[in-house]
């Protein structure tokens, strides 16, 4: 603020004035009157100078982004009223920017990351930003000779402003060749290598050249042994076999080798905790190069330090009055004369992955404002004497607990599902548990579900504050498809899966349907014209009456199946099945409250007209009643792609015998007669199992079991729900009715099915299946969680006791994907070998590929 | 090619600005707004610049679409803080807030929104034709977050987590004193709590029985003629017959 007039103006002595009049000066293009209007000037307004309305009123300006200068000056002071000058400088505006050299995606990635935003004013410090953005972004990438080059050019159609020409020129990658250890006495440089997770060498196979290299260096002097070299081969002098191996030979499959100087120094990071915990807590880089071999490699050479290995020898507890000495002992579990390993006690202070901790023993009892520093009181030779302080406060009551983010999802259908209860003191694990129950309900973004404890430390209380995403849950299938004899076949099929009955009248809370009750609604139909139709409804509320979790479900469905007359359009024969089944469960606390129990009844009448042979008969009635009852145990971290846990099932299915009371001669009777009421039990067993192997490398193994029984020898098992085993194991695509379709990737769809000439029946009554699958992610965005898989599975299908045999199964392996995205449910395909040969069959099937919708339970 | 394809490819921003204001006026506000947000980074800076920004906002909100609007009614009331519309914008960015506010049992981020917003204007502008309403709104939605707070304390109820509903009642009673709703409250903070002390074991028994006739007694005590005092009364006498027997037996 310049002042000509010599008014005397201090920041001692704040005056104020009346503005008298507004000027400005120095714009062209701008609107005087609109920048008065910004600045919030006003003549005739009181103003204070020095004060804070000039400051904002140079804010708000500034903010506009359109000038390049300002400055406000008094020009003239007449008695208490100023004249007051807005000085400004302007700048071209940036109209318009274009890139090139780019892929498209990353030019979009670019685009939102340089902030360069249309309409403003063009600063050297916008166009040296836009310029390391972009260099940062693909050094990120190991471009680390990117060059960009921005140049300005008058734009022709608007005034005063100018178009970006950002020309980049990114280069080749650079690739990390050699990663040189000097010093490393303790462990080979492979196990050095290996922890430097990010910045691997790159993939080569050289092992002849390497051979022979090392076979001519023999005669090299060997000064030049530990000396820093730029080529792996020259100093190979006197290594064993497996070093040659590993220096020249490298398959780099997961590790990255590009060169990323932040990742590196991560790395670098990580390599000093690797010596660390194997008692080297000196240890240090003392030096390390990073060489540009050429424009596309680098060697890095590092020289370690590694230091005295230490060992522990006294640990004492200082501040724990709840829990005494020989308790915490216990659980961290480090022995005088130990290898000293800082990460160790840090784990095992506070979160074991793989056991107890000493934070979660006091953390699931409510002191949630507990905290413990390790801390080395006496170094003495290699011994080192560890003091863990501890703070154990006060112990947090619950308070209040509340949700955030659900603007679908009613409050009450997460409420229930809460363990964090008012009243309760503060559990760790309990906070845990609840995270993986809100995953499961399918409503939510599982990578997502944050609990937020907000500890108020003056009552000694803590609200818990649920924060969740939600994301889309309803499914829509829409699919056309040969089938079989059938010719086209079109599904059309939709899920609610968080339905509300109660809002179907409220239209005003349709979003766009009536959702949030946590209710299933699923509707689907499938047909080709008159040869093959099925409808199906299916409504499921988890939590009957709110109160307790009892589930309630009521489904019915129809399907009819024609043969019909190629010439005449005359039905000649047809099998209609008519369902429904009426289904509760609930939760139980016994073995563990892991455990659900279900019971259901169904009933099923199947209509025959002159349909074909495979039931048994071709004409009459067969009526199927069964009460159904389920255990299942399910610890599934999260449902669309789950790393850990496990999920069980047991169910029994039992039709009334009614063999007993009904007059039929099971020895002389028709099939027809003989299976009116159908008659048997059926036990089914499936088993999953989760194991994280590296990373997200997930191992899923998989065992399934059936057993269909009689009640009476001479009744025997009928021709409904038996087992068919082979291919997709798709219901819907098969169109086969009264059957249970079990797949087996590798072989043709229901390949594997015993044949009963005696009694005419096609299907067996045992079956096993084993599945071994490795799954890794692709992405695990929400909005399309894709993962690859490689299986191995072996199954077979047996027709009575006397021919089960679980050594002989039949075998396939191959790999596939799995893409969900929440609009589709899960989509798969598959391509399996089988390896063994059927009977009746030449040679082994093949190569075959599968396609899969949905979840399959089997 | 519809004149407002070809106006929203044209490079005359005067044309467009006039073509935005008169689809204002025919209520085609989908085509003003995309004309106006083409032409505001233009003509920033320049007289035209108020007026479109402000008619940019009610575009928006005038499609239902009370995020944008919102956020583009209190830019303006930040902005041109000397507008003659200012006073506008700023209740138009509150009254945006408010009618996004959802049903009480979703997420009410946006409630709070806007009865902070409410409430910084009340404050700025006591005597504006607005204030009345203003008021008036912030009262609605604080009903609205007392009826989530008491759904929520009373599901626990449903649920027979007895702790938990007797922690939620008082909580609601702390954080709404001045509800209608802490009459049946306290009454239900009297049932939970004879409840839990029923299923307790006998060692706690005594402690939560007691707390029971506290609860009775500041009930009471506060309404006196509630309809709920016959129904709270059965568990008070309950409660003292209970006390007395634990006492005899210990």
């Amino acid at each position: 603020r310049v002042d000509p007039n010599n008014v005397n103006i201090s920041y001692s002595n704040p005056q104020e004035f009346t503005i008298a009049d507004i000027e400005v000066e120095g714009a062209e293009y701008l609107d005087k009157v609109a920048l008065i209007s910004i600045s919030g000037l006003k003549v005739g307004d009181k103003l204070k100078i020095p004060g804070d309305g000039i400051t904002s009123a140079i804010k708000k300006l500034w903010k506009q982004g359109l000038i390049g200068d300002i400055q406000i000056y008094a020009s003239k002071v007449e008695g208490d009223d100023v004249y007051l000058t807005i000085s400004l400088a302007e700048r071209p505006r940036l109209s318009r920017f274009q890139f090139t050299g780019l892929t498209k995606s990353q030019e979009s990635d670019i685009r939102e990351k340089v902030n360069l935003i249309r309409g403003r004013v063009m600063t050297d410090a916008i166009r040296k930003n836009a310029e390391l953005t972009i260099k940062k972004y693909f050094y990120e990438k190991g471009y680390l000779n990117t060059e960009v080059e921005i140049k300005y050019r008058t734009d022709s159609t608007l005034h005063n402003s100018v178009l970006l020409d950002v020309h980049i020129d990114k280069n080749r990658k650079v690739k990390i060749r050699n990663v040189n250890f000097v010093g490393n006495e303790h462990f080979t440089d492979a196990k050095l290598k290996s922890k430097m997770k990010n910045s691997g060498e790159r993939a080569r196979f050289k092992l002849i050249s390497g051979l022979l290299a090392s076979s001519f260096n023999l005669f090299k002097p060997k000064s030049e042994r530990f000396k820093f070299v730029d080529d792996s081969v020259k100093h190979n002098v006197s290594k064993t076999l497996l070093e040659i191996i590993h220096e020249n030979a490298k398959l780099n499959v997961f590790k990255s080798s590009k060169f990323v100087k932040e990742k590196y120094e991560e790395d670098k990071v990580t390599l000093i905790a690797f010596y660390n915990s194997k008692g080297h807590r000196d240890a240090e880089i003392e030096e390390d190069t990073i060489v540009f071999v050429d424009r596309k490699s680098v060697d890095i050479n590092i020289r370690v330090n590694p230091g005295q290995q230490y060992y522990f020898r006294d640990i004492n507890w200082v501040g724990n009055f709840i829990h005494d000495d020989r308790t915490l002992d216990q659980i961290l579990a480090i022995e005088k004369g130990d290898i000293y390993n800082l990460e160790l006690v840090d784990k095992k202070l506070n979160f074991n992955p793989s056991g107890p901790d000493i934070s979660s023993l006091y953390m699931d009892n409510g002191y949630l404002f507990f905290s413990v520093t390790p801390v080395e009181t006496k170094i003495d030779g290699d011994s080192v004497d560890v003091e863990m302080r501890i703070y154990e406060g006060a112990q947090a009551t619950i308070r209040k607990v509340f949700i955030t983010g659900n603007d679908r999802t009613n409050d009450h259908v997460i409420m229930r599902e809460l363990r964090t209860l008012p009243g309760q003191k503060f559990s760790r694990a309990e906070l845990i548990r609840t995270q993986r129950e809100l995953s499961q309900l399918g409503y939510f973004d599982p990578e997502q579900v944050n609990p937020k404890p907000l500890p108020n430390p003056a009552d000694e209380t803590v609200d818990i504050e649920w924060e969740l995403v939600e994301r889309p849950s309803d499914q829509i299938e829409l699919s056309g498809g040969w089938g079989g004899t059938f010719g086209f076949v079109g599904t059309l099929g939709l899920t609610f899966n968080n339905f509300s009955l109660r809002n179907i009248p409220h239209f005003d809370k349709w979003r766009p349907l009536p959702v949030g009750d946590g209710q299933k609604l699923s509707l689907r139909l499938q047909a080709n014209g008159k040869r093959y139709q099925s409808y199906s409804v299916s409504f499921s509320e988890p939590w009957l009456g709110g109160k307790k979790p009892h589930s309630f479900g009521v489904s019915f469905n129809y399907s009819i199946q024609r043969s019909i007359d190629f010439f005449t359009d005359k039905t000649i024969g047809s099998l209609q099945v008519f369902g429904t089944t009426i289904s509760l469960g609930r939760r139980v606390k016994w073995p563990d409250d892991y455990f659900t129990l279900s019971n259901s009844i169904s009933y099923l009448r199947y209509n025959l007209f002159n349909y074909g042979n495979s039931l048994g008969f071709s004409t009459g009635v067969a009526n199927n009643i069964t009460f159904n009852t389920t255990l299942a145990r399910n610890s599934v971290d999260n449902p669309m792609y789950p790393r850990s846990g496990s999920s069980l099932s047991l169910s029994l299915a039992l039709t009334p015998p009614w063999s007993l009371w009904n007059d039929i001669d099971y020895a002389t009777a028709e099939n027809s007669e003989k299976y009116e009421y159908v008659e048997y039990h059926k036990w089914m067993f499936d088993a999953k199992y989760y194991m994280q192997l590296a990373g997200d490398l997930v191992l899923a193994a998989r065992a399934h079991m059936g057993f269909m029984g009689h009640y009476r020898e001479e009744v025997g098992v009928g021709p409904f729900e038996r087992f068919q085993l082979g291919g997709d194991g798709l219901t819907g695509t098969n169109f086969l009715l009264g059957n249970d379709v079990i797949g087996l990737r590798g072989y043709d769809n229901n390949s594997i099915t015993p044949y009963d000439p005696v009694t005419n029946i096609t299907g067996g009554n045992i079956y096993n299946k084993f599945v071994m699958e490795l799954r890794y992610p692709v992405s695990l965005n929400p909005s399309a969680t894709i993962y690859l898989l490689a299986f191995s599975e072996a199954g077979n299908n047996w027709n009575g006791f006397e021919n089960f045999n679980p050594n002989k199964l039949y075998k396939s392996s191959g790999f596939g994907v799995r893409i969900f995205m929440p609009a589709f449910g899960l989509l798969g395909i598959d391509w399996g070998y089988g390896y063994d040969k059927l009977p009746g069959q030449t040679s082994n099937p093949g190569g075959q590929i599968h396609f899969s919708i949905g979840q399959q339970l089997r | 090619c519809s004149e407002f394809k070809r106006l929203q490819k044209s490079t005359d921003w005067q044309l467009k600005y006039e073509a935005a204001l008169r689809y204002y006026e025919e209520e085609e506000y989908y085509k003003a707004a995309v004309l106006f947000d083409q032409v505001l980074p233009i003509i920033k800076g320049t007289l035209d610049a108020e007026k479109a920004s402000f008619y940019r906002a009610y575009s928006y909100y005038h499609q239902r679409q009370y995020i944008l609007s919102g956020s583009y009614f209190k830019e303006f009331a930040t902005i041109y803080s000397r507008s003659e519309w200012a006073i506008e914008a700023a209740y138009m960015s509150a009254y945006s807030a408010y009618l996004q506010s959802p049903d009480y049992n979703l997420d009410q981020s946006s409630t709070y929104t806007a009865i902070n917003e409410f409430q910084v204007f009340i404050n700025r502008n006591p005597y504006s034709e607005y204030a009345e309403p203003a008021t008036k709104y912030i009262d609605e939605l604080q009903r609205k977050l007392e009826k989530k707070a008491f759904e929520n304390a009373k599901q626990y109820h449903k649920l027979e987590r007895w702790e938990a509903a007797r922690v939620a009642f008082e909580t609601f009673a702390d954080e709404f004193p001045d509800s209608k709703l802490n009459e049946e409250i306290l009454y239900y903070a009297v049932d939970s709590e004879f409840s839990y002390a029923k299923q307790s074991i006998r060692s706690k028994q005594k402690e939560r029985f007691g707390k029971t006739i506290e609860l009775y007694e500041e009930f009471v005590d506060k309404y006196p003629d509630s309809d709920f005092v016959k129904k709270a009364e059965k568990f008070y006498v309950e409660s003292l017959d209970q006390m007395e027997k634990l006492s005899k037996n210990s």
